[in-house]
């Protein structure tokens, strides 16, 4: 089998899975029990925690770090939170962004629509660019104009778009950000490119941080989230003391000792690993671009092909945006994309696509609308994503097969 | 609440001497529904030449009663309080079944008539009298209702017979024609469309007892379209007693044919197949028909010279009962048969990169012929193998699905 889906999910980590299941057979107790078992298995905890607050090098006074069941539930849990609790009344997503953003800040702003102006939640839509960059003089305008007035703001960021690739470079954007206004919320969606991009709290710009643990070979069923420890979030889940009374529910133990063996892993090669990684798969994603292109003349990938990419080296994510080699968007035109998934997964090679072409489904997507992608072509969508784990030969491997495929499916084309 | 049924079967009337063969395909239908839907004894027996379906304890659960409205064969039946040879039993009965139909929010003023029959003589009163004298008595005791013998509102069934009197003021309507099996059985093509199903339906009330086929041209198309047309027949197979239901895997046929033939003809060559393909099923299956939802100019393939190449590809009568059918009539009988709104839902059949944006409406005999000699050796292993792959399926009125084994 042949895996090019990791952006939806990979597989686990070997030592996350040896992990887990010795944890799931000997940690059983309550980590909050009052006795020995739930005591000494909480330290272990602390422990983890700890080791997740250094691995962005979180100074301990300014950030604190609670485990959740996933990215979206810890931004389900900002979102609430900065509506009932720091008052925001002003928002900044991008439609672009993954639904566990848009559909909780859409959420919001319909079921306050009724409500009196202070009551409501206004959406400012981050515009992009059609290399998939923010359209900033658009955005830092408007933030600007927001200081005069004292709403109180809230902007949200992805790190990495888990459709277009495209990074964002955080710590100077937030620069940026906080010079036009000090007291914007910022909160970031690091789910995609944390553990593949470095990013460092060391400099307290992000109020807030989301990270996923299945996206980089941990488990599923557990996210996490960094927040400023002097204006800490209102909590989702009552009903219990868990992580510090801000998210009731057991603690699950060996999900936590899991990811924490991945995140091991990796802090320890960071720097030098994932560079030459990213190198790596860079090669590959170009090499790959390269090959489709002789044999499929009409294939596009609108992310990969543009200004940004031409200007950004490999592996250097110090300018504002770039585009990373983990996530390739492809098009193809004269084919609907959900046909071409299932001639791969005939042969048992695995990549996304948008949603199943029907003559009677209109198909516009609104994430797509979002980066600017025409409409006719919403349903030729293919994303194809790698991870540490992919090898130059499969991805060969699939290009050969889906040239084939494309050769016959282009004969039934009249 | 009703434990007693009076049914009416529809053309059985028709049938003379025969008339017991259809009764006991008829009968074989309720009984599988009694088995099923209703959980007390029962008693199917006939009062002076009419049929009573009466149970011993429980009255018949609305579920069982709609069971019953999708029997072919049964034009339907009056939902009956029965009472003793006794006049004066009637009237209190009377007074119980128009208190739900006077206590709902109908406009006044109701009418009703009171429509007699005594054919058992022995009954003090004739026909005439009964109506008579209850029609008064109900006219007293309910001052707010009037008569009217032309179009009323409610109207007073009660029959006299032998073993008792029949009291009705509701009957439902069930499919009418001729119960499932007496005329035979067919295989029916099946597409998710709007069409097929109707032309199955058209065909149950003739009598015809089906088995089901579907073509699926994965990976031209997804897997959901399958959960989709299996819902269908969930529903038809209401109509009979067992359900067989085979998806044929024909992606790899079609994109053979799609490779040798002219643009065209696709469509009507993946027709040609497929009528070859159901021919050889139906052998299997011993049907003695093909049914399918073909109507005329619908779409551009549905021409007379297309029906006419395809109806010579089979020894089996293709019947399609949808001919004389327009769109909407068929629509409109989508939305009864309760197909219409499964139908609707977008997994489509069929891959529009497979369409010819010009399909043939009048095939050349010669190139038609000729495809069909010189394509056989490679497309009659892949329909042999695609029989061999075909998934065999018994749907039952729970909806649950089974592989089975012919």
């Amino acid at each position: 089998m042949i895996y090019l889906d990791h952006a939806a999910s990979s597989p686990l980590h070997p030592k996350a899975l040896q992990e887990l299941t010795r944890s799931f057979a000997n940690d059983f107790a309550n980590p909050s029990a009052t006795h020995q078992l739930g005591r000494e298995l909480n330290k272990r905890i602390e422990k983890s925690r700890e080791l997740f607050l250094s691995s962005v090098q979180a100074g301990s006074k300014d950030y604190s770090f609670i485990f959740t069941s996933s990215a979206t539930e810890a931004n389900n849990m900002i979102i609430s939170s900065l509506f009932k609790k720091n008052k925001v009344r002003k928002i900044f997503i991008s439609f672009a962004d993954h639904p566990s953003i848009v559909a909780p800040v859409l959420n919001i702003a319909d079921s306050t629509s009724t409500a009196s102006n202070d009551n409501q939640i206004k959406i400012n839509e981050i515009k992009l660019n059609q290399q998939g960059s923010i359209d900033e003089d658009l955005l830092f305008r408007e933030v600007e104009a927001g200081r005069a007035n004292t709403i109180p703001m809230a902007i949200i960021l992805s790190q990495v778009n888990n459709t277009s690739g495209v990074c964002i470079n955080v710590e100077d954007i937030c620069k940026r950000l906080r010079e036009k206004n000090p007291s914007l919320y910022i909160h970031v969606d690091a789910a995609q490119g944390w553990g593949k991009v470095p990013l460092s709290l060391k400099n307290p710009l992000i109020n807030s941080l989301t990270i996923s643990a299945h996206k980089m070979g941990g488990p599923k069923g557990i996210g996490g989230l960094f927040f400023r420890t002097s204006s800490p979030p209102y909590p989702l889940l009552l009903g219990g003391d868990q992580e510090f009374g801000y998210r009731a529910s057991t603690i699950c133990a060996p999900l936590i000792f899991s990811w924490g063996a991945v995140l091991k892993e990796q802090i320890a090669n960071f720097d030098s690993f994932k560079r030459e990684e990213i190198q790596r798969l860079t090669i590959i994603n170009t090499n790959l671009r390269t090959f489709l292109k002789r044999d499929i003349p009409e294939i596009i990938f609108p992310f990969h092909e543009k200004e940004l990419a031409a200007q950004n080296p490999a592996g250097s994510y110090t300018s504002s945006y770039t585009v990373g080699p983990y996530i390739l968007l492809a098009i193809i035109p004269s084919i609907a994309s959900d046909i071409i998934v299932r001639y791969l997964e005939r042969k048992e090679i695995y990549i996304s696509s948008s949603a199943a072409c029907s003559s009677r489904i209109k198909g516009e997507n609104p994430t797509f609308t979002a980066l600017k992608l025409p409409p006719k072509l919403h349903k030729n969508v293919l994303r194809i994503s790698f991870a540490s784990s992919t090898t130059e030969e499969e991805v060969q491997t699939f290009a050969n097969k889906l040239i084939g495929i494309y050769k016959e499916l282009k004969q039934f084309s009249a | 609440m009703y434990k007693t049924l009076l049914l009416n079967a529809d053309e059985l009337c028709l049938k003379g001497r025969n008339q017991k063969f259809f009764w006991q395909k008829l009968i074989g239908h309720i009984r599988a529904i009694m088995k099923v839907y209703h959980q007390d004894e029962y008693s199917l027996h006939q009062d002076d030449l009419r049929y009573v379906l009466s149970s011993a304890n429980i009255p018949f659960s609305d579920e069982c009663l709609q069971a019953l409205t999708k029997v072919p064969g049964l034009h339907s039946f009056h939902l009956v309080k029965k009472l003793p040879l006794d006049f004066l039993a009637i009237m209190p009965a009377v007074q119980e079944e128009l208190a739900p139909h006077l206590s709902s929010e109908k406009p006044v003023p109701l009418t009703f008539k009171v429509a007699s029959k005594r054919s058992n003589k022995k009954f003090p009163l004739n026909s005439y009298q009964i109506s008579r004298e209850i029609g008064h008595q109900v006219l007293e005791a309910f001052p707010s209702l009037k008569v009217d013998v032309h179009h009323p509102s409610i109207t007073i069934k009660i029959k006299v017979l032998s073993k008792g009197i029949y009291l009705s003021t509701r009957s439902l309507a069930a499919v009418g024609g001729l119960p499932a099996g007496s005329s035979g059985h067919a295989l029916t093509l099946l597409s998710g469309g709007f069409d097929s199903p109707v032309a199955s339906y058209q065909m149950f009330k003739r009598g015809l007892r089906q088995s089901f086929v579907f073509f699926h041209s994965y990976p031209f198309v997804g897997e959901e379209v399958v959960e989709k047309v299996t819902n269908l027949v969930k529903v038809l197979s209401h109509l009979q007693v067992r359900t067989l239901f085979l998806v044929v895997p024909f992606g790899e046929v079609q994109s053979a044919i799609a490779k040798e033939c002219k643009p065209a003809y696709r469509t009507l060559l993946f027709r040609r197949y497929m009528i070859e393909t159901a021919s050889l099923l139906a052998k299997n299956l011993e049907a003695d028909a093909l049914i399918t939802g073909d109507s005329i100019g619908q779409v551009a393939s549905q021409t007379i010279f297309n029906m006419n190449v395809i109806n010579r590809c089979t020894e089996f009568p293709i019947l399609r009962p949808l001919l004389g059918l327009n769109k909407s009539e068929i629509i409109l009988l989508a939305k009864k048969i309760g197909t219409h709104d499964i139908s609707i839902l977008p997994q489509d059949d069929a891959c529009s990169l497979l369409a010819d944006k010009n399909p043939v409406i009048k095939p050349h005999q010669k190139y038609w012929d000729s495809f069909g000699k010189h394509a056989s050796e490679i497309i009659g292993p892949l329909i042999q193998d695609c029989i061999s792959k075909t998934k065999t399926l018994r749907v039952d009125w729970q909806g649950q699905v089974h592989p089975t084994i012919i």
